[in-house]
């Protein structure tokens, strides 16, 4: 039997710290699209609260990974590429337009462009995740 | 200051995210039977404008024209939100704030909270409110003479009426009923409840408004939606969105109009002895929709919250769609115009005003908070002929809004026991009076709620149980009828609602 070794030998207590924080945004918002659906099927206002209440998570988890690496960059020098930091910033203002959409009273908080906007974040991180480690030194 | 800062910061971002608002739209056109309704619009943010509550200073009150005269009656009261005369032309300022504990569903109910706080002028040394001050001007000069405080520690109380030595008050969850006989100044008895109105723990729109049939038969009360536009789901709707009948004598009740979404003000025209309400409109439709509204009500009418707005105007926000009671909606009589918050309402046919503001009624304009230009923060005249409106609003009383600090918002209207017009001020804390400034008074009290004819009710207890008089016939097709939810009231016998007593 082989296990598998998620953290390299040589990972730090902060890039723990990292993959902890990105993993909230992550979560969230993937079930976000889930929890739209539901309430576009159902009409049962709990999903549409569990949508409220799962983007403003991911956006916090979010806006606290995007510090602590900014943090990471500006003090250990740690690296970085651009299609992740630029994916990572597209996100991050699409669940920000998200949260405002949803704040809608009723159907328009999700349909059309609630559900929308949830696939195309969801779209847009796992674009960043393909490509964020484009030009990633291997070592 | 915190508050203003973090206020400030809310602004900016709405600013930011909403962009710039059609602050250019003349808001007169919707006053009126037919008011312009221009496209709903889907804002990310709504338009947000707080005005901060400073309140007024030694020596200032609000501007009246020069046939009229503005003093203040009451001052030093706790958030007054209605003024009553009774028979006796005596005043009851009923003072209330909104019950505690509303559940906080969505992030946005956070927001909305903190907001709402800060336009009601919260924080700082409040005094203790939810009780109902009695003033007396004994000498009929427009001057109070006597105050005393006649019932505290009320659930939330706003619509108060009296008949046959019995003081009914509408706390935020029941009618109650106290005996009580005109002129004394105390209240000692425990009250029974006359019916249970739908409260808690949601309540979002909690005023609930009273007014008696010009026969002394029935109750008509007041029952705000519990949401914007069904937001909450319609199963928290029910009973609410509506004015109540209630058999005055049994508490029997039903519901006698709905889709109303928050109705305050009830009155009887004098002339027509017709059920009158000013009503406020739906949020997040933009900042000119959807206009407020002064209506009479018909028995069984429907007026089409939360699916439709003005008739047939379709909310989209609203799904399932229920085009069968949008088809029924009845189209208000005069438009108010938007986020004004009409809160009151007195008709002035047997007052002592001027002649110009005999055939009427005044309107209280509360104040808008989510329009980016302010509207609102005045009472206004609307012209009666042969007991409808005719003709276009004029402010008469106004200076509750300087600049952008409120002095002062004006919710709840009646006519004094010397035919003068009381305004009260609930961010002023404080009963204005506004008379002829010729001084004229009538030559004898005329209550709030005139019992003008049969002052002999019907005893005939009625079967809970027995439909009501105007119940929908199922049609000859056998498919059962659909009421709108706000049309199912909850059921209820009157021993539910009964006050524990604290010493069992």
């Amino acid at each position: 039997m082989t296990y598998g070794r998620p953290w390299p030998a040589r990972a730090s207590a902060m890039d723990l710290v990292h993959a902890v924080l990105l993993s909230f945004p992550i979560a969230c918002f993937s079930l976000t699209v889930l929890t739209d659906i539901a309430y576009w099927r159902t009409l049962n206002l709990l999903w549409l609260h569990f949508s409220e209440w799962l983007l403003l998570a991911g956006l916090v988890f979010g806006i606290l990974a995007a510090i602590a690496l900014l943090l990471d960059w500006a003090f250990r020098r740690i690296w970085l590429s651009w299609p992740m930091v630029s994916g990572g910033i597209v996100v991050l203002l699409l669940a920000t337009l998200n949260n405002f959409i949803h704040t809608a009273d009723g159907w328009t908080a999700v349909v059309p462009w609630g559900m929308t906007v949830s696939i195309l974040t969801v779209f847009a991180m796992l674009v960043t995740g393909l490509f964020g480690r484009w030009g990633a030194r291997h070592v | 200051m915190s508050r203003t800062f973090a206020f400030s910061a809310i602004v900016g971002a709405a600013l930011l995210i909403s962009g710039c608002s059609d602050d250019n739209f003349d808001v007169s056109q919707q006053y009126g039977p037919d008011p312009v309704l221009p496209a709903p619009r889907n804002d990310l943010l709504p338009d947000l404008k707080v005005a901060e509550v400073v309140g007024w200073q030694e020596g200032e009150k609000p501007a009246v024209p020069e046939d009229l005269v503005a003093t203040p009656y009451a001052t030093d009261l706790a958030n007054p939100r209605t003024v009553h005369t009774l028979p006796n032309g005596d005043v009851l300022v009923v003072q209330s704030k909104a019950p505690p504990g509303k559940p906080l569903n969505r992030p946005k109910d956070i927001v909305r909270d903190f907001i709402m706080d800060m336009a009601a002028g919260g924080g700082g040394d409040e005094k203790e409110t939810n009780l109902i001050t009695l003033l007396r001007d004994t000498n009929r000069d427009g001057v109070v003479d006597e105050r005393v405080d006649l019932l505290t520690g009320l659930n939330s109380p706003f619509g108060v009426a009296w008949y046959e030595d019995t003081l009914y008050v509408a706390a935020a969850d029941a009618i109650l009923a106290y005996p009580y006989r005109l002129g004394e100044t105390a209240i000692d008895a425990r009250p029974t409840v006359l019916t249970p109105l739908p409260g808690g723990p949601i309540n979002h729109h909690w005023t609930k408004d009273l007014a008696l049939s010009p026969d002394g038969r029935f109750l008509y009360a007041s029952v705000g939606s519990n949401s914007n536009a069904g937001e909450r789901g319609l199963e928290a709707e029910k009973g609410r969105a509506a004015i109540w009948q209630v058999d005055r004598v049994t508490g029997a009740a039903r519901i006698f109009a709905s889709g109303l979404r928050n109705p305050n003000g009830l009155n009887i025209h004098p002339e027509t002895g017709e059920l009158w309400t000013v009503v406020n409109e739906r949020d997040e439709l933009g900042p000119n929709l959807v206009p407020d509204y002064m209506t009479s009500v018909q028995d069984g009418g429907f007026y089409g919250w939360p699916w439709s707005y003005f008739g047939q105007h379709v909310d989209e926000r609203v799904v399932p769609p229920r085009p069968d009671l949008v088809e029924k909606a009845i189209k208000p009589d005069y438009a108010l115009s938007s986020h004004v918050a009409a809160l009151g309402l007195a008709f002035t046919n047997n007052s002592a005003m001027p002649e110009a503001y005999r055939n009427g009624a005044f309107v209280g304009h509360r104040g808008s908070w989510n329009r980016s230009a302010f509207n609102g923060y005045k009472v206004v005249y609307i012209p009666f002929e042969n007991g409808r409106p005719a003709g276009m609003a004029q402010d008469v009383v106004t200076g509750f809004l300087e600049g952008d600090e409120v002095r002062g918002r004006p919710v709840g209207l009646a006519i004094d026991g010397t035919g003068a017009l009381l305004i009260a001020d609930d961010a002023g804390n404080t009963v204005w009076r506004v008379a002829a400034a010729d001084g004229s008074v009538t030559p004898e009290p005329m209550p709030s709620d005139p019992v003008t004819t049969a002052t002999v009710p019907e005893a005939a207890p009625q079967d809970p149980g027995a439909p009501p008089a105007n119940g929908r016939a199922a049609p000859a097709d056998g498919t059962v009828p659909e009421p709108p939810q706000t049309d199912i009231a909850p059921a209820v016998g009157p021993e539910d609602g009964q006050v524990p007593d604290p010493a069992e």
